[in-house]
């Protein structure tokens, strides 16, 4: 599964920079592509402008989706994500410091695969990034995504 | 009241009425008089009647009955009469062809021619007629020749006088029988049977030439002593009954038999034929006639008469009318003096029976007027002149308390009130000096005295009554005490109504419809800026006193009120005479007569000007604070939103920066280590535990804000199991602690399970805090029996560290903490927390407690 690149929307430094070295210290490998605003998830995931040439249908291992973002909303890119047929079973997990009720409720309500919530403790956010990478890439038995046609 | 108004001057006048008849004034009615009278008059009228038919009839009959008697005497008298008559013409004539008398005559005349000669024959002839007068009682027998000589005569016989001479020449020269009266005095009369003698035996010659008789005897009787008898003899006595004999003499009528009421001796009564009694001429007539007549006295009498044919004489017996009526009128006297007995007899019966009668209406009445007295509503008394009761009822007994023995001749006075009887005494001489003053005149009102002595208000009516016994007066008395009574709430309840219209302002009216007047009570005159009691109200007036703009508006209520009967409802506006415009509210309702017309209007005006502009201020005042809470609303909604984007901020940014302070302090101590101190490293950490309770107050700060701001959904939740389900969640987080947890059933309540949830998690986590430092410790969740309200009460207790009661109000204060850090972790939000839940839930939160004794937080839902 480490062919697998990990899509990280995250448009905090501080978070960004945090959660690769969860990942890292949870000795996960797989290729981590960040997208600082909701407009570049955007584009990588329907492979447009910089990403254009991209196979839209080859899937990240898992989409770790901040809400908070700039341009798009993180809840925005999810309603694309699930709008469009090439990635609407696509894995998405909104990570994120918020725990209000609404941004839940929507959240789940647009289709996410999971809620977590990025704890203030480094050892707890190590933990929650460990868990979430064994889940995903190991655990779970990841959709098949649509062919291509 | 009315009836019994109008009893007392009926009542007056039964009394009076009464007592004029138990006087006599009246009695009876004319009409049963005159039916006394009418059937009186009836019967006398019924048996006079039948008794004078009775009489008429028995009268007649008695008058037929006299008048056959008197024919039957007649009848037989004249029979007797004619049969003397014949027989002594018979036994005349007879002897007149006795041989004797012949052979006498023939010798007579042959002596003749030898004149002076007496001869031997004519001495025998003188024998045969003494015989003769001998035999038949002749007073006289004679023999006259052809010449009317007196041949021979019986011895002792009266002497020939020349009437004798006379009749025998007429004898002679006719050839006939005939019979002559004699004398003048009926005592004194001959009858003579006067005879021709032929010389043949008898008058057998008649069928040859009448031969010329050879002379006549007369043969004289005295009829006093052989017809009269017959005649005058009575075979019934009689007083006046008597039969008389008539003839006629020339030109008169002789009444030639002795007559009973003429004294013997007297000579004949003699009339001439126009005036001679009726009965003597119809018996000279032939006239067998039975009539009532006057005799000859001039006096009425019963008469038959009877015709004698032999001697043309008549017969006429008759009786004194007096006599023969005597046993009539003695009879009808019998009769008068019965028919006056009955007469007395019918009036004595009819008299009693009106008595009787008079007696019985007399004592109905009576017992009626008892009875109408007797139960008069009112005290009735009646006094005489001088004041002293001579008639009281039972009213009187049970209102003034005496026994009636007791009233009677006590002074009416006596039944009045001290300050009263002057007054009473003045009217009472009034009415008992001027009897010509007959109405009662007005009531007068004193004070009645009970015989024990109360008081009490009475209404007297007098009239006074004509009597024998001089004037009565008649007293009704009626307690008024009741009205009295009426009367005074009538006026206290009229003095608080106006008092509460004054109060209301609010006036009433009444319109007199078809007159037009309407009467408009004190406090709508005030309403109307008049004076109290003003001047009458018409339409037209009171329409003057309307806003011009609101006329319309009452004239349209007013005619739809009049023509549809609809009672209206309005407010309208008046003018005042000084000019103010003063609001006001109208009702208004018309009553009916029947036949739909409207007779009468009623309403209210009400004066709501201060009403008008209190809701006018508080309509205002409304708008404006509606307007101050929109503008509130819209700030507050800008508020929530603007919390609402600060808690998501917060809930994303504020977070942030603490995990970098807290992730690269990490970092710092996992890749520098060798670098830091451990000084360093210290402070490193310290950093690193701040942010982390940064982060935990903000999760705390914007959980307590969530709470505030969630929705709700009520629904049944069972606390008891909430409760479990939360005590092994703690139990499970720390296994090793030994603690007691006593749990009640059956905490079942209204509310949102999410909330209340959380509201007994802090409340529980909280005893399971406070309970750690505490060997045995006890945590208790339960239900108290009831509040004063009936509400349930729960509660949470512990042993553990408790409280000072002084700080208990800082205890659900948020961020407020009793405990410092060091000792119990917790930012102070999850009593807080409860509190707001409880608060949400519309109950209440308060806590006891003891410093090292434990705390007991008690909750309402």
């Amino acid at each position: 599964m480490t062919d697998k690149v990990i899509l990280l929307v995250e448009d905090n430094p501080d978070d960004e920079a945090l959660t690769l070295r969860a990942l890292k210290k949870n000795n996960i490998l797989n290729e981590v592509v960040v997208a600082r605003d909701g407009a570049e998830a955007l584009d990588y995931v329907f492979a447009t402008n910089q990403y254009t040439g991209r196979e839209v249908t080859n899937w990240p291992a898992v989409v770790l989706l901040d809400l908070k973002l700039p341009k798009v909303g993180g809840l925005e890119v999810l309603k694309r994500i699930r709008a469009d047929e090439r990635t609407r079973s696509m894995p998405v997990v909104i990570v994120t410091s918020s725990r209000e009720e609404q941004d839940m409720m929507e959240g789940y309500n647009s289709g996410v695969n999971s809620y977590v919530r990025k704890p203030v403790d480094f050892g707890q956010f190590v933990e929650a990034v460990k868990q979430i990478g064994l889940y995903w890439l190991l655990l779970n038995e990841p959709p098949i995504p649509p062919r291509r046609t | 009241m009315k009836p019994i108004r109008m009893l007392v001057p009926f009542s007056v006048r039964a009394v009076k009425s009464f007592a004029q008849r138990l006087i006599g004034r009246r009695g009876l009615h004319a009409g049963e008089s005159r039916a006394y009278i009418l059937a009186f008059a009836l019967g006398v009228v019924t048996l006079g009647g039948f008794l004078a038919y009775q009489t008429a009839s028995s009268y007649r009959k008695e008058m037929d009955n006299w008048k056959a008697r008197q024919s039957s005497v007649a009848d037989d008298r004249a029979q007797m009469v004619s049969a003397w008559l014949n027989e002594r013409q018979a036994s005349a004539e007879l002897s007149s062809t006795r041989p004797s008398l012949l052979a006498a005559l023939r010798a007579y005349y042959s002596s003749a021619r030898h004149p002076g000669r007496p001869t031997g024959e004519l001495a025998s002839l003188v024998e045969v007629l003494d015989q003769m007068a001998k035999v038949y009682g002749y007073a006289g027998v004679f023999v006259v020749d052809c010449e009317a000589r007196l041949v021979a005569q019986s011895n002792d016989s009266l002497a020939l006088t020349p009437i004798l001479g006379e009749i025998s020449a007429n004898v002679i020269r006719t050839g006939a029988t005939r019979i002559d009266l004699l004398g003048n005095v009926p005592s004194g009369m001959l009858i003579s049977f006067s005879v021709p003698v032929f010389p043949e035996a008898g008058p057998a010659a008649a069928s040859g030439p009448p031969t010329k008789p050879l002379g006549a005897a007369l043969l004289v009787l005295d009829a006093t002593r052989t017809l009269f008898p017959l005649v005058t003899r009575e075979s019934v006595p009689t007083r006046s009954g008597e039969t008389v004999l008539v003839r006629r003499e020339g030109n008169d009528i002789v009444f030639f038999s002795p007559l009973r009421h003429v004294r013997a001796g007297s000579p004949n009564l003699r009339f001439p034929l126009p005036s001679a009694p009726f009965p003597a001429r119809a018996a000279l007539e032939g006239h067998e006639a039975s009539v009532e007549a006057t005799d000859y006295r001039g006096v009425p009498v019963l008469t038959a008469t009877r015709h004698i044919p032999l001697t043309g004489w008549g017969l006429v017996r008759k009786i004194d009318r007096a006599e023969a009526l005597e046993d009539f009128q003695r009879m009808a006297i019998v009769e008068g003096l019965a028919a006056g007995l009955l007469v007395l007899l019918l009036g004595g019966i009819l008299a009693f029976h009106r008595r009787h009668v008079l007696t019985r209406v007399l004592r109905q009445e009576g017992e009626r007027f008892r009875s109408l007295l007797e139960s008069a509503p009112d005290s009735m008394v009646v006094a005489d002149s001088q004041g002293r009761i001579v008639l009281a009822n039972l009213q009187t007994e049970r209102q003034f308390g005496y026994p009636r023995a007791e009233l009677l001749g006590q002074s009416i006075e006596a039944l009045m009130a001290e300050p009263s009887r002057a007054e009473y005494r003045e009217r009472f001489h009034r009415h008992s000096s001027n009897f010509s003053y007959q109405h009662s005149g007005p009531c007068m009102t004193p004070l009645g005295r009970r015989k024990d002595a109360s008081e009490f208000p009475i209404e007297v009516l007098m009239t006074p009554l004509e009597s024998p016994e001089g004037i009565l007066l008649i007293s009704a008395i009626r307690d008024i005490t009741v009205r009295k009574q009426a009367e005074e709430m009538l006026r206290k309840s009229e003095a608080s109504l106006e008092e509460a219209q004054r109060m209301a302002h609010l006036g009433n009216w009444e319109w007199d419809v078809v007159s037009d007047r309407a009467w408009w009570s004190d406090e709508m005159c005030r309403i109307f800026g008049l004076n109290p009691g003003s001047s009458t109200h018409t339409l037209e007036s009171s329409m003057n006193c309307m806003h011009s703009e609101d006329r319309a508006l009452v004239e349209n209520a007013l005619k739809e009120a009049l023509e549809g009967g609809k009672p209206y409802n309005i407010d309208y506006r008046i003018i005042r005479p000084d000019g103010s415009e003063r609001v006001v509210h109208g009702q208004g309702e018309i009553l009916f007569a029947e036949g739909h017309k409207p007779v009468r209007m009623v309403g209210t005006v009400q004066d709501i000007t201060e009403r008008k502009q209190a809701e006018e201020e508080i309509r205002r005042l409304n708008a404006e604070l509606e307007q101050r809470v929109i503008e509130r609303t819209t700030e507050l909604a800008a508020a929530n939103r603007e919390l609402e984007a600060f808690a998501y901020s917060v809930s994303h940014d504020l977070r942030a920066p603490l995990r970098a302070i807290d992730g690269f302090g990490q970092v710092l101590l996992e890749d520098y280590r060798e670098k830091l101190d451990a000084e360093g490293q210290g402070y490193l950490r310290r950093v690193r535990a701040a942010s982390q309770r940064m982060a935990q107050l903000i999760d705390d700060m914007l959980s307590l804000s969530r709470i505030t701001r969630q929705e709700m959904l009520r629904e049944p939740v069972d606390l008891s199991a909430l409760a479990r389900s939360i005590a092994s969640r703690l139990q499970a987080q720390q296994p090793e602690r030994n603690l007691e947890l006593m749990i009640a059933d059956d905490a079942v309540v209204e509310g949102d399970r999410r909330l209340l949830e959380v509201m007994l998690e802090n409340l529980l986590s909280n005893a399971w805090k406070f309970t750690r430092k505490q060997p045995h410790a006890r945590i208790e969740f339960g239900k108290e029996c009831t509040e004063g309200d009936g509400k349930a009460v729960y509660f949470v207790r512990d042993n553990g560290a408790g409280f000072d009661m002084a700080y208990a109000d800082k205890l659900f204060g948020a961020f407020q903490r009793l405990h410092a850090q060091g000792d119990f972790e917790g930012t102070g939000v999850g009593l807080a927390t409860a509190q707001r839940i409880i608060h949400r839930h519309g109950g209440r939160i308060w806590a006891r407690g003891e410093v090292d004794k434990g705390a007991t937080f008690y909750f309402t839902l």
